[in-house]
Formats: C-alpha cells, structure tokens, sequence
C-alpha cells in the first residue's frame, strides 16, 4: 500500500504547480505580475522616497520631470513633489483595493450563499436586493454614500464595498445551486450536520475558486472608482491619492499637463496588472474554456 | 416576445419598491432632515416655529407613516423641494435628464458600433498581428478611467489643436438654429462621448471576438459555406446576428454602470445633465435631489433593459418559444 501511494504522490505534481505552470504559459498574465510587482515595490518603497509627508512641499511649484535631482517627476502647483504622491498613493490604491475587495467578497459570498443554500422565498428575497443594488448606478450610490457617511478613508472603503458586492454574491449563489443537491452534501446532512457547518465547510470551500479569480476584477474596479472618488475631490484629504493628484492637476492642464498625467498612467498600470492577472487565472483555472 | 418582457417588466416591481425604501433609510440617515436644510434656509427660527414644520412635513409621525408617504410621493414622481436650487427636485431634474439621455445614447452607440466591428475583425483574423493590435488596446482601454482620458483629449485637440471646445454642451452665447445647432452641439458631445464610451467599447470588442469565434465554428455555418455563401454574406448574415445576443445582454447589464460613470464625464466636461447635478448635490448637500437622482437613474435603468429586452426577441426568436 505504501508503495502505490507514495508513486501516485510523485507523479501527480500539486495542484498550485500545475496552476502555475499553465499561468506562466500566458505572456499577457506574466506582463500582469510584473507590473503589479512593480507597483508592489512602490507601494513598499514609498516610506523610502518621502519618509514625513508626501503632501509636504518640496521644492519650487511647477518645476518639470527630468530637471532637478531632488524632484526626479517634477512639482505640482503647490511645489508637492509628484514621484513621492505616486508612491505613497500605491499605498492608498493598494490598500482601499485590498480591503475594499475582501469586504466586498464577504458580504456577496454571505449573501450568494444563503440564496443558493436556502433557496424559495429567502433566495427571491435576496435577489431582489442584489437586485436593487445593480440597478442604481453604481457611483451614484457611492456618491450618495459617501455624501451621508463622510469621506474619511475607512468610510470610503466600506461604501466601495457597499457598492462593489452585488457581482460575487451572483456568482457564489450560482455555485451553491449546482453544489446543494450533490452526494457530499447529501451525506452530511444525512450525518446530521447543521445548515450553518454546511455552508461553510462543506460547500463554501468548493465554491471558492471561482471568486478568488473574479476577485482580481472587483480590486480593478475598486481602484478605479477609488481614483475617481479622489479625482472629484471626494476622497480623503489626508492620504495622497492618484485620483486627487489629477484632480488637482486639471487646474494647472494648460500649462504643465505633466502633473496630471503621470498619476494617470500610474492607474492605467496597476488596473492593467489586475485585469492580466484576472484573465491569466481564469485560463490557468478554467483551461477548456479558452477555445482555438 | 412582448409578454416576456412585459414579465421581466413586473418582476422588477419589487426592486422598485426595496431600492424606495433603500432611499428612505438612506435619507434618515443623513445628518439632518428637510426642516433642518429649512430652518438653515431661513436663516433661524424658534423650536415653536420648528416643531410646526415638522408637524406640516410629517416629520412628528411614526416611522412608518414616514415612509408610506415618502414611497407614495416618489411613485408620483414627488422629490421634494430642492433648498439650493429653490425649485421642485422633479423640474430640475427633468431639466437635465435630456442632456445624460443624449450622452448615453451617443457613448452606447459608439462602443457597440465600433466595439462589434472591431471585434469582429480582430476574431476573423484571430492570433494575427492585426488581432494582437486591437486586442492589446482594448486592454489598454479598459484601464483608462475616463475622467483621465477626457483630461488628456482635453490637452490634445482642445489645448494643443484648438479643435474642440473644451466643455459645455453648446456655444455660449450661440444663436444657431436648425442643422447648425445640431452640429454645434454634436462637436461639444464628442470628446464625452469618446472618454465614455471607451471602457465599454473595449468590453464589447472583446465579448464580440469571442462570439464570433464561437459561432464560426458552429455547423449551421459550415452548411451555410458549404452551400457556398461568400465570406462577406457569411460574416454579415448568418454570423453577426447570433454573435451580437452576448453583447445585447451585456448592454442591459452595463447600462447603470454607464450612468454612473457619466456624473465623472459630466463634470469634467461642464455638461449640464444628471451627473454633474449629483456631483453638485453631493457637495452643496442637498439630499432631496441626490435621492432624487438616485431613483429617477434607476427608474431609467428599468426602462431601458425593458427595451433591450424587446430588443432581444427581435434578434432571437427562440425567445418567443420560451
């Protein structure tokens, strides 16, 4: 017996190898590692660049990219030195990307779960909720939001979050549909295993993987709405942001347009690096979808 | 075909009905009620004088008569009083809704116009340079964000070429009638248009290359070829219309998200419609007509997946079976 199962143990490799190995097949998904390492390095690097405050000022205003050694990017109209924004503001991005995401990952798979486990007038109740979600504009929501409960940075992700869960709860609801009537879960329930146990240890870990790959997408739209947030002036004063560095950038566009656009490409990276991976994983996770 | 929209139609009753409660709480949460933005409109009052509004509004009774009257005033269309604009929220609103009606429709047109017919070319060529080209920009697209893409044109053809205005939705003071004003304001549309629809215009791109690729290989086209249809007439008759229902579908799912990303566009480009008012509400803190928005833009969203419903069974009459 030891000996079949160790052979088998060798010849299958793990799952997170093979995984690996078909993601790394996708030159456009090790483009998206790469740039998401880069804007890793800055987000980890910025104490670095600008140990006080990003939001200090730096030099003369207006001075442009490439021209003084202390201010490599360049200043805004107030002298703030534009490569310190751009790093600490990967902080910013990374940070109400990462948690926003999570939050809203957990609200949809509470929801999706409950839904697809239950289903009859728990799941109609539900949908209709998810619903009334999808229907009102997502960023007219998170402008009515953030208008009520304020835009300091914890309230801003939990209103990304609001906004943002109505997706995973769709598709976790939909995984639970095809896995409530299988055999394992039959069996439990048959050992007198309660709902709640059910839900989350049974079906919950099968249901997964779908999500954690659309996570990738919801963080991209996290980021996104984040910039745009900041771009209006809605953001958080206190942190340096992308979006708020454009925004006050389009004051000074018709003289030093540099200003807004470096954070600008700064966005377009890191959304770019979260879409690349996104597909990259889909492929490696779904690899008979992928046709021609 | 009709009935199934019209089913689709009532079943969105219901969320009608969660998203004016949503609202409702939405606004009794909001620091602040309709007397208080009174009251401040005013200038002061006593609590005597108070305390009669709140009577006059309602404000003194249960929650829930609250809330029967709120939801029976919204189904009328009644927003309230906007204190800032000092009008009905309902006559602002229906002001500005021709405007984001009309950047909707134009940016919807565009990214599925130039979407599909990318997308198409990109799947017939599959894995050629020309493909590689167009299915990197829709990438590339697809992480702009708009106001960042509106700013840039900005710099370009209204800074650096001067042919384009700015902002605005039409020439000020202008005196155009007839053809000339539909062109003026088509020239103020098109730089919106553009950093709207771009994002979708890439998503429609790719969802349209993987469709055709799809449908290509399907047998009904094969007999199609066999029988010996051009490559054009395959492409235009028998491929496109069955490749286009994904991207139908997706239209009614993206329309909100659509609306929502023009409060950005709107203000960057000065244009006079819904988005910029709620941006304006949001900071002048007028929440009457930020929930005023709220609704009416999901009251739209209804409507329109209703047509693109109707839509859809015209292109696919299996629909009518079901």
């Amino acid at each position: 017996m030891s000996i079949l199962e160790s052979s088998v143990a060798v010849s299958a490799p793990s799952g997170w190898r093979v995984l690996w190995r078909r993601y790394r097949r996708n030159r456009a998904a090790v483009l998206g590692l790469i740039l998401l390492g880069l804007v890793l390095f800055m987000a980890a690097t910025a104490g670095f660049v600008e140990p006080t405050d990003p939001l200090r000022r730096a030099g003369e205003p207006l001075v442009p990219p490439f021209t003084d050694w202390a201010t490599p990017l360049g200043t805004d109209q107030l002298g703030r030195d534009i490569l310190a924004g751009i790093f600490h503001g990967a902080r910013t991005s990374l940070l109400i990307g990462i948690i926003s995401t999570v939050l809203a990952i957990s609200i949809g798979t509470v929801v999706g779960a409950v839904a697809g486990y239950f289903g009859g007038w728990v799941d109609d109740v539900l949908m209709r909720i998810t619903e009334a979600f999808q229907t009102i504009p997502n960023f007219v929501l998170l402008l009515a939001l953030v208008a009520i409960l304020g835009s300091s940075l914890e309230n801003m992700i939990l209103a990304i979050g609001i906004v943002s869960w109505t997706a995973p709860a769709r598709l976790v609801r939909a995984e639970f549909l095809s896995l409530r009537g299988r055999e394992f879960v039959e069996a439990a329930r048959n050992l007198g295993v309660g709902d709640i146990s059910i839900i989350f240890r049974e079906i919950l870990p099968n249901a997964l993987p779908p999500v954690i790959v659309f996570a990738s997408v919801i963080m991209a739209i996290a980021i996104l709405l984040e910039s745009a947030l900041a771009f209006l002036g809605l953001g958080d004063p206190n942190f340096a942001s992308w979006g708020n560095m454009i925004g006050a950038g389009r004051a000074v566009l018709r003289t030093a347009w540099y200003c807004a656009a470096i954070p600008g490409l700064a966005i377009i990276v890191t959304v770019l690096a979260f879409s690349l991976i996104g597909e990259g994983l889909n492929e490696a996770v779904n690899p008979r979808q992928k046709k021609a | 075909m009709l009935s199934y929209a019209l089913r689709r139609l009532v079943q969105s009753v219901p969320v009608i009905l969660i998203i004016m409660i949503g609202t409702f709480l939405l606004l009794k949460l909001a620091p602040g009620d309709t007397v208080d933005a009174l009251v401040g409109d005013m200038g002061g009052a006593d609590a005597q004088v108070i305390a009669r509004l709140r009577a006059e509004y309602g404000l003194d009774q249960p929650v829930w008569t609250q809330l029967w009257i709120y939801m029976t005033k919204l189904a009328r269309f009644d927003f309230g009083w906007s204190f800032v604009h000092e009008q009905p929220v309902a006559t602002v609103l229906l002001d500005r809704l021709g405007t984001t009606l009309l950047l909707m429709v134009s940016s919807l047109f565009f990214a599925v116009t130039i979407g599909t017919v990318l997308g198409a070319i990109a799947a017939r060529r599959a894995y050629s340079l020309t493909d590689n080209i167009i299915s990197t920009l829709g990438l590339i697209f697809y992480a702009t964000p708009s106001f960042f893409l509106g700013l840039m044109m900005i710099v370009l053809f209204s800074v650096k070429l001067g042919w384009l205005p700015v902002g605005g939705i039409q020439t000020i003071p202008s005196f155009y009638t007839g053809w000339e004003y539909v062109k003026d304001v088509a020239l103020h549309l098109i730089m919106p248009t553009a950093s709207l629809s771009l994002i979708y215009l890439a998503l429609y791109m790719r969802l349209m290359r993987t469709s055709v690729i799809e449908v290509a290989e399907l047998d009904y086209v094969r007999t199609a070829r066999a029988k010996g249809a051009g490559e054009a007439r395959l492409m235009l008759h028998h491929i496109t219309r069955n490749a286009l229902l994904p991207v139908v579908t997706l239209l009614g799912v993206q329309f909100s998200t659509i609306l929502g990303g023009s409060v950005v566009v709107e203000t960057v480009f000065t244009l006079p419609g819904l988005g910029q008012l709620a941006y304006q509400a949001v900071i002048q803190r007028d929440m009457n007509m930020l929930m005023g928005i709220v609704f009416l833009s999901a009251v739209v969203v209804i409507v329109v997946n209703f047509l693109i419903d109707l839509l859809y069974a015209r292109l696919d009459s299996r629909i009518e079976l079901s």
